[in-house]
């Protein structure tokens, strides 16, 4: 069971996060026009799964712009220009740096992506009425109830003042 | 209830959609980057009538070139080069400044990029696409130009690693697509705010098929900023490979007056000065035109204009080098092309007009009286623009009408075609940046309300 709190101040909204997670809820969300905390605004954690993606594909990106390089200019098609060598891994630099920045850039852009399920162009959150002002002026804090009742959930949320509190039924 | 099986349990102010946002400061933010997406003014219309009728003499100079070839224009051998790579360094140059902004400033931390970079990464985009298409235009048959891409053709042919043009065809369509995609993930966030806010059915499908979903969790947010700041990582090594690249057409040739190793540098900074240029020049209309004077504010501009002159000085530190280098060589090529040829020779007033241009001129902005003066500071990004469109005719054109063998000296003289092309591709960028300020929002709306959020509430979580 899912439950949604629509606050109208940023401050609000950060303040009812805090308070929820020392009431003991884990699973804790917010949905801002914003980056709401400093970790949302300068994401100092949390970047290595993208990180290790950016190397992971950089890396297949030099092999592969090399690797291309040598079979055109080595094997497949050796020219003799002014018997200049024909593996001339010098030259081979400029293209490969390319590759591995084009790779590495289109890694991180998809990793992005894929981790956060997008796109998804419908979400079961956007049926709420008024949810569209989510990314104009009003800040949703949203937590996984489990298995606690919605009238507590509701009594722990209403001190917060929220304007509205919102429940679905199942993992929406 | 709603559709998913959600019921409203507490509802503290019921039609609260209408009540008015309690911090309206924040919100006019939104209102004045999203203005323009609303409403086509009249001076949009004239622009873009004249921009189109541009683009469509350019059109027109393309298409007889490609219906002549290549002798349309004022080509010739010495000077096989001219306008066209000229053109293309000039633009590709100017697209440099857009992902300095975007990425070296969001390295650095620094929240004031936030005021431009949107404009300053579109400047980008259309810059490279524009700069893309002059050396495939130069290939002489440019619907060949996959010949540079090694694709496993029956023929066999594959490109000449070992030759600068496939560097050059690797590094710009690199540099473009990451543009692009640097570009788009930093807009999701703002398409989202134009699909829940803009109004009218179809504009909020459009831009809701384009922000992909977003819906602004705090995972969200967090991996956006994350992923934005890898690819800064990526894009700033990137634009410095870019233009070290292009250097290498001249600089790998045995041209006096190209043939040098203080090429890479020289360019890559001149390049950004002259895209700082562009986006100061377009930064000061665009603000007036749509009241934006409250996002690029007057110290905005101020901060950019230190900057070019910084950059300005570390240009002429460049110039200086190059013709203490061209002196100290003893080589009476190079005495010939850097004090005779550039100087004296038939384009010697042109090489002094782009010397006042770039190095004089920008010198009043030491005075901030002038650096606060938009007058002043238009005209000086002007200035640069021209004469780092002079800078390259000087490096491409003067160097190869007076080479090594008097006996093949020849003049250059543009062609109609040559000028055509020239002012076309200026007025298509104008009509791709007009088009972007009507579609797409200007400015990055989080990134503003964050820093101003943190302005405002001292010590922010």
């Amino acid at each position: 069971m899912k439950v949604l709190a629509e606050f109208a101040t940023p401050d609000a909204a950060l303040h009812a996060l805090a308070a929820v997670k020392s009431l003991g809820y884990l699973d804790v969300a917010t949905h801002a026009p914003f980056p709401l905390t400093t970790e949302e605004a300068h994401a100092p954690h949390g970047s290595l799964p993208l990180a290790l993606l950016a190397g992971g594909a950089g890396l297949t990106g030099v092999a592969a712009g090399y690797v291309v390089q040598w079979w055109a200019n080595v094997a497949s098609y050796p020219l003799n220009i002014g018997g200049r060598p024909f593996h001339a891994a010098a030259a081979f630099v400029p293209a490969t740096f390319e590759t591995l920045c084009l790779l590495a850039t289109a890694g991180v852009f998809l990793g992005f992506l894929l981790f956060e399920r997008l796109p998804r162009l419908w979400q079961p959150e956007f049926e709420i009425e008024g949810f569209e002002r989510s990314s104009v002026d009003r800040f949703w804090v949203v937590l996984n109830a489990g298995k606690t009742t919605v009238e507590q959930v509701t009594r722990d949320l209403v001190p917060l003042n929220p304007l509205r509190i919102v429940v679905s039924e199942g993992d929406a | 209830m709603s559709a998913y099986g959600a019921a409203v349990v507490v509802d503290r102010a019921p039609g609260s959609r209408d009540v008015a946002p309690v911090d309206p400061g924040d919100l006019a933010i939104v209102q004045r980057v999203l203005a323009p997406l609303e409403e086509t003014p009249r001076f949009w219309l004239v622009l873009f009538a004249i921009c189109a009728l541009g683009t469509a003499l350019g059109l027109f100079a393309v298409g007889y070139t490609l219906w002549l070839g290549i002798g349309a224009w004022g080509n010739n051998i010495p000077v096989a080069w001219a306008f066209d790579i000229v053109n293309f360094v000039w633009w590709i140059g100017i697209g440099h400044a857009g992902t300095f902004i975007s990425a070296f400033l969001l390295l650095l931390n620094q929240p004031w990029r936030a005021a431009f970079n949107r404009m300053a990464e579109a400047m980008t985009l259309f810059a490279v696409a524009i700069a893309g298409a002059f050396p495939l235009l130069h290939l002489g048959r440019p619907w060949f130009f996959y010949w540079l891409m090694p694709y496993p053709a029956t023929m066999g042919v594959w490109p000449n690693f070992k030759s600068a043009l496939p560097w050059d065809a690797a590094a710009v369509g690199t540099y473009f697509l990451v543009s692009v995609m640097f570009f788009y993930l930093g807009l999701i966030p703002d398409l989202a705010t134009s699909r829940d806010r803009l109004t009218g059915r179809t504009r909020r499908r459009v831009y809701g098929v384009f922000a992909l979903g977003w819906s602004g969790t705090s995972s969200q947010w967090r991996r956006h900023r994350a992923a934005l700041k890898i690819i800064a990582g990526i894009a700033a090594a990137l634009v410095v490979s870019v233009h070290s690249i292009v250097s290498f057409d001249f600089a790998i040739a045995q041209l006096s007056g190209w043939h040098s190793t203080i090429l890479p540098p020289y360019f890559v900074l001149g390049a950004i000065y002259s895209g700082f240029a562009m986006v100061l020049a377009l930064a000061i209309p665009v603000r007036g035109w749509y009241g934006m004077q409250t996002i690029i504010t007057i110290d905005h501009l101020e901060r950019l204009a230190k900057l070019l002159l910084t950059v300005c000085l570390l240009l002429t530190y460049c110039y200086t080098a190059e013709f203490s280098t061209a002196a100290y060589s003893n080589d009476p090529l190079e005495h010939a092309t850097y004090f005779a040829h550039w100087p004296a020779g038939p384009f010697g007033w042109l090489f002094w007009t782009m010397l006042v241009l770039n190095v004089v001129v920008p010198q009043v902005l030491w005075f901030r009286r002038y650096r606060r003066n938009l007058n002043v500071l238009a005209g000086v990004a002007i200035g640069v623009l021209v004469g780092m469109w002079l800078e390259r005719f000087i490096i491409i054109v003067s160097s190869l009408a007076q080479g090594a063998l008097p006996s093949t000296w020849h003049g250059f003289v543009p062609t109609w075609v040559d000028w055509g092309i020239l002012v076309g591709s200026l007025s298509f960028f104008g009509l791709c940046f007009l088009l972007f300020l009507r579609f797409v929002p200007a400015a990055s709306m989080g990134e503003l309300r964050r820093h101003r959020i943190e302005k405002i509430y001292d010590g922010w979580p």
